[in-house]
């Protein structure tokens, strides 16, 4: 288990990831492996993995000692300290990581420094060895979900991943925003176990690319697998009657009646600091639990068995 | 695991579900024991209280005093001197006079097993009348041994105790002694014969000290029944007697007779210093199961059996000064190892074993008492004494589902030994001697049980020992030409622990130094557990646990002059993790990368990273790069990385290969086996050359010693890292990781890389065990998703090969929260003391056992710190 050399044909297919949680209870059925791939195709103003969009050095200031050695380190001259006050120009960041290895507070392979890439390359085959032997351990209760970012832009490592979690009898979950062609969809969905489907009609956002959703939800919906609808709850912005009405209809047409739903994350400007970046949704999008059991209720009467995620 | 029903996850998963059903037996095993209430009687929850009050006050005056007991230094046989200390002890426990400051002999209120078992414990130490005369005691001080030395660590054969009653035991001696005096009036009475008349009458007056006892019980019930206004508990008390009188001299007929009857052993045997497992408690009490019609007063005479085993412990520090009672000589063997005091505060050495499979046939052996123990035992909850469930793929899922939960609701018991992996292993172990059939080791080692920490061990069958050696001392030396790193400035190039090594230059030179060097660790070790067994004799017999282990009756010898034919003595190699991610470490930079020498990453670990003087410690800036190579960027063991698994695959291969090195060396030495391998007079030559004057072992008694090897470090891994230089992973002085857990800072929060980084080390061959500790924090979810994680992981561990395992549910906010008020209380700060005791039920795995937070030194509570994975 875990070893990549159990499988039949060897791949160096790349792969680049934000993050690994180990034990997700909320990012499909059961308990979950998620793997976070780093890219995506949106730019959600909510979204809570601003660092998925960006390959920028992260920096959380309030881990930094304010020691110097990064400014020391880096050849392109990114960081700053002025009277002890942490600056970065990030336009010159080439992502060597030189600031990392040399930072006291930082290290190379995790998010939890005071400076960070946002994204960590791999190949498939690495990424197997190290999630497989948690993946051997929840088998029974969960799986795994690979998530991002946009999980299918990196659709090629990412069959591959799920071939191999077949051949060991894993469950697989993709959580997607469905927005790419629907190739993608269909050079995986033969491993695929359960889609995470992510819906988002709103009236200040509209992905661009509505008809291509339609089509990959209606692709997916007749693959027989699992689909669960997934849309991030927000005051004013997703919780409107026509939005809400929207995805009642959308999952109608497709026969389906699984729906999550995730109110804003508080924490959502935490990357958006770390990335030296404004997040132009604020507290004012928090939903209040009643405002929560409104749009519960209101997919119940249409049949709608509606989640809600905390 | 078995399963009888489907899983209730709404995960669709494809193989695994065939596979599950494929397995299925489809023939449900429905127990009445399978839903027994989860909450205590109002009796139980009334003595819990009491005993929880006791605990958190000053137990000074509950021990016993020298000046109470007789002093029996005489010219009498020691193992007679030693039989009369033990009736010596239950008869002042016993004496009103002493029992009005000890509360040794009373019944509590509401209590339906009496006896009170007397102070002691692996850290507090024991008192015991003087016994040796004191030419005695001086020549025993040579082998670092007293009257103390007694060493427990195992388990007696109580199905013995609760079929026959003593009065099989001591009828049985009586038959031997006469057929012993009738061979003395012949003039046929030999040295070995009057060794037997010894044993013999030692046993007698052991076991009847211990009838006396019981008796002096239903006396004190009697006489509470007569003045007993309530006439239910009258009742009671009547029944009590009427069990005090009858157990453990006679064979038990109920389940109250048989609790009662292994509560007053118990007693006995730590009246007599051994502290003692109570074996597969579940197989002893299911024939009296089979005739308790009331499942719930079944649990509630099993919680108070709990409840009266946890009588002694302490669950607050403040009072263990006074308690101090450990003495020259209660160190193991002849080594001079100290234990850790303060871990070992609640170390009673009493394990009671579930579950499992059957002796003879191999078929799953779990049964109503399984489930009715384990409920007793998640229902009172204490850290005393240690529960160990023993599961394998054919467990049913019922059982593996309220050992989960049981964990969850418990935060921390039962403690889990794969038997899938614990008996292939001890059979092997076995089969190393040539002394016993395949047929027969088999049914032993099904029948395992574990002793006071971990250590699988034979089930009342055989005697028992151990060693441990440090890993990190056998790198220093390999690393070193046979030197430690240590020595300060008195030594040149370090401590002179091992034979000069050539200097290395290649990994493949490194571990072969590595291998010398634990050739040569190993070998002590082992040879010292011998010149235990030949020399307890001389100072420590055992003629109450001998009455009720393997053929010592058979025999008519103490189990400490060679009466128990099985014996068992296991090494456990301590620091794996440590050991191994500085090899990985100096592999990847020294060897492979050539980016350091040797003698830069020697001196840095010489200099502790030169954190010395440095408050709070950190690396100079002198060794920042260095250390980050080392300590950051090498391959981790824990972490599923193909070459740190390697790497320990290697180690452990090297261990098991001296152990099998010192096996044969030492039959040769000591036993003269095989036969044809050496001559008497040879073997004799060598054995005097390590200073052991006596007769090949085998010379008396056809012996069969199985070796085990294990990895772990039970309590101890605070005081194995004190003495070692720094490694990659710590600094000097700091703790091992704690048995076989990922070093603390191994970045790693996949519980599921810590089994596939043990199942490489190829565990079936560690039959003295290798357990792993966790410590996860799984959050405040409902019980019964937590149940369902622990499920997963608990099924897991079995079926990745995984050896031992303990859970300790907890978060490492609490944790710091709780050191930091001890940092408080230690310093003399009274207010954080009493804030102390709001967390005297926040339990953790020491290592080999259960210990109350609040109870631990501070390097020991700094442990959970850094280990506690959040998931």
């Amino acid at each position: 288990m875990g070893r990549p050399a159990q499988i039949e044909k060897k791949t160096t297919q790349p792969l680049s990831y934000l993050d690994i949680a180990w034990l997700s209870r909320h990012d499909g059925p059961g308990h979950r492996v998620v793997v976070y791939l780093h890219g995506c195709a949106l730019q959600c103003p909510w979204c809570h993995s601003p660092h998925s969009q960006s390959r920028s050095l992260l920096f959380f200031e309030s881990r930094c000692a304010g020691c110097g050695a990064c400014m020391r380190a880096c050849p392109q001259g990114v960081h700053r300290l002025t009277d002890g006050v942490h600056s970065l120009d990030r336009r010159r960041c080439k992502g060597c990581g030189r600031c990392i290895e040399i930072c006291p507070a930082s290290r190379r392979d995790t998010l939890a420094g005071a400076l960070a890439l946002p994204f960590r390359d791999t190949t498939v085959d690495e990424m197997w060895r190290w999630i497989a032997p948690q993946l051997e351990l929840l088998q029974t209760i969960g799986g795994l979900t690979v998530s991002g970012g946009e999980a299918l832009l990196q659709a090629d490592a990412v069959s591959q991943l799920l071939r191999y979690c077949r051949k060991e009898g894993f469950h697989t979950a993709i959580e997607t925003s469905g927005t790419l062609p629907r190739n993608t969809f269909e050079q995986v969905s033969e491993w695929v176990d359960c889609w995470l489907f992510g819906l988002r009609p709103t009236s200040i956002y509209a992905p661009p690319h509505a008809e291509q959703i339609a089509e990959n939800l209606s692709f997916v919906s007749s693959t027989g697998s699992r689909v669960i609808i997934r849309t991030p709850l927000m005051a004013g912005i997703t919780d409107t009657p026509e939005s809400l009405s929207k995805i009642a209809t959308t999952m109608h047409e497709n026969r389906l009646t699984e729906l999550e739903l995730l109110p804003f994350n508080r924490e959502t400007p935490h990357f958006y600091r770390a990335l030296g970046r404004n997040c132009t949704v604020g507290d004012e999008a928090h939903v209040t639990p009643e405002d929560l059991h409104r749009a519960r209720d209101y997919f119940a009467h249409r049949g709608i068995e509606a989640r809600i995620l905390t | 695991m078995k399963t009888t029903t489907t899983k209730s996850s709404s995960v669709k998963t494809t193989k695994p579900r065939a596979k599950a059903a494929a397995k299925s037996t489809g023939k449900p095993t429905v127990s009445p024991f399978l839903n027994l209430p989860s909450a205590m009687t109002p009796r139980t929850k009334a003595l819990r209280r009491e005993l929880n009050v006791r605990a958190l006050s000053n137990r000074a005056n509950d021990w016993l005093s020298k000046d109470e007991l007789p002093n029996l230094a005489s010219n009498e046989p020691i193992i007679i001197r030693r039989a009369k200390g033990i009736a010596a002890t239950l008869n002042a426990l016993t004496t009103p006079k002493i029992s009005a400051r000890t509360r040794s002999w009373e019944i509590g209120d509401g209590e339906l097993l009496v006896g009170v078992l007397p102070m002691g414990s692996n850290g507090l130490g024991k008192v015991f009348p003087d016994y040796l005369t004191p030419e005695e005691r001086a020549m025993a001080s040579l082998s670092n041994r007293s009257e103390f030395s007694i060493q427990g660590h195992n388990s007696a054969d109580y199905e013995r105790l609760v079929k026959g009653g003593m009065r099989k035991v001591i009828g049985d001696a009586q038959k031997k002694l006469a057929k012993l005096d009738t061979l003395k009036k012949s003039g046929k009475f030999t040295e070995d014969h009057r060794e037997q008349h010894d044993f013999y009458t030692s046993v007698i007056i052991a076991c009847e000290g211990v009838v006396a006892y019981a008796k002096r019980y239903a006396e004190l019930a009697d006489t509470m029944a007569a003045k007993e206004k309530n006439a239910v508990r009258k009742a009671e008390l009547i029944e009590i007697a009427r069990v005090c009188r009858k157990v453990p001299m006679e064979p038990a007929s109920t389940l109250h007779e048989a609790l009662q009857s292994i509560l007053f052993l118990q007693i006995g045997f730590r009246a007599s210093m051994d502290l003692l497992s109570l074996g597969r408690l579940d197989q002893t009490l299911q024939p009296f199961l089979v005739k308790e019609k009331n499942a719930a007063r079944a649990l509630e005479l099993m919680e108070c059996m709990v409840i009266k085993l946890a009588g002694p412990m302490n669950l607050t520090a403040s009072h263990l000064m006074e308690q101090d009672h450990i003495d020259f000589g209660v160190s193991m063997g002849t080594s001079r190892w100290y234990s850790d005091q303060r871990g070992n505060v609640n170390q009673f050495l009493q394990n009671v074993c579930i579950g499992g499979v059957d002796k003879k046939t191999g078929a799953d052996a779990t049964c109503d008492a399984t489930y009715l123990i384990l409920q007793a035992f998640r229902n009172t909850n204490l850290p005393t004494p240690g529960i160990y469930v023993r599961l394998h793929k054919n467990s049913p899922r019922e059982l593996v589902e309220k050992v989960a939960e049981s964990i969850a609701v418990t935060r921390n018991l039962p403690s889990v030994l794969n038997d899938d992996t614990i008996i292939p292993g001890f059979l092997q172990s076995f089969m190393d001697d040539e002394t016993i059939a395949r047929e027969d080791a088999l049914e032993l080692v099904r029948d395992y049980c574990v002793d006071g920490c971990w250590e699988p061990i034979l089930n009342g069958q055989g005697d028992w020992t151990f060693n441990m050696i440090n890993g990190l001392t056998a790198l220093e030396c390999a690393l070193n030409e046979g030197n430690t790193l240590d020595g300060g400035n008195m030594q040149l190039r370090g401590g002179k622990r091992s034979y000069r090594s050539k200097p290395v230059a290649t990994y493949k030179e490194l571990m072969t130094a590595l291998g010398e060097h634990l050739d040569f660790i190993c070998f002590q070790s082992a040879a010292a557990m011998y010149n235990y067994y030949l020399l307890d004799e001389y100072v420590t017999p055992a003629p109450l646990l001998s009455a009720f282990l393997g053929s010592c009756m058979e025999t008519g010898h103490d189990k400490s002059c060679g009466g128990c034919r099985l014996s068992v003595a296991g090494t456990v190699f301590s620091g794996l993790p440590n050991t191994v991610n500085s090899i990985a470490a100096i592999d990847k930079w020294i060897f492979k990368e050539k980016k350091y020498t040797l003698e830069e990453v020697r001196e840095a670990f010489r200099n502790n990273f030169g954190a010395d003087g440095l408050h709070p410690r950190e690396v100079s800036r002198a060794y920042r790069h260095l250390y980050r190579d080392l300590n950051e960027n090498s391959p981790r063991y824990g972490t599923n990385d193909p070459e740190a698994d390697r790497i320990a695959k290697s180690v452990t291969d090297l261990f098991f290969t001296s152990l099998k090195k010192t096996k044969e060396m030492t039959d040769r030495i000591y036993r003269e086996k095989p036969k044809g391998s050496i001559t008497s007079e040879e073997a004799r030559r060598l054995r005097m050359a390590g200073g052991f004057f006596g007769d090949s072992f085998d010379k008396r008694l056809k012996k069969t010693v199985a070796f085990t090897g294990g990895l772990g470090t039970f309590a101890a891994f605070t005081l194995m890292g004190m003495g070692c230089a720094a490694s990659v992973d710590r600094f000097k002085d700091d703790p091992l990781s704690k048995n076989n857990n990922p070093a603390p800072g191994t970045l790693n929060r996949s519980f599921g890389h810590i089994f596939a980084s043990l199942k490489s080390l190829d565990l079936e061959r560690c039959s003295a065990g290798a357990p792993v500790d966790l410590t996860l924090n799984i959050g405040a979810d409902s019980l019964e998703d937590q149940t369902s994680v622990l499920s997963a992981v608990v099924e897991s561990f079995i079926r990745n090969k995984g050896n031992v395992l303990s859970v300790t549910v907890g978060n490492e906010r609490q944790f710091r929260e709780i050191h930091e008020i001890a940092i408080l209380a230690e310093t003399g700060d009274a207010r954080a003391a009493e804030r102390l005791m709001e967390f005297a039920d926040v339990m953790v795995r020491a290592g080999g056992w259960q210990s109350p937070f609040i109870t631990l030194s501070l390097a020991q509570q700094g442990h959970y710190l850094t280990t506690a994975l959040e998931v």
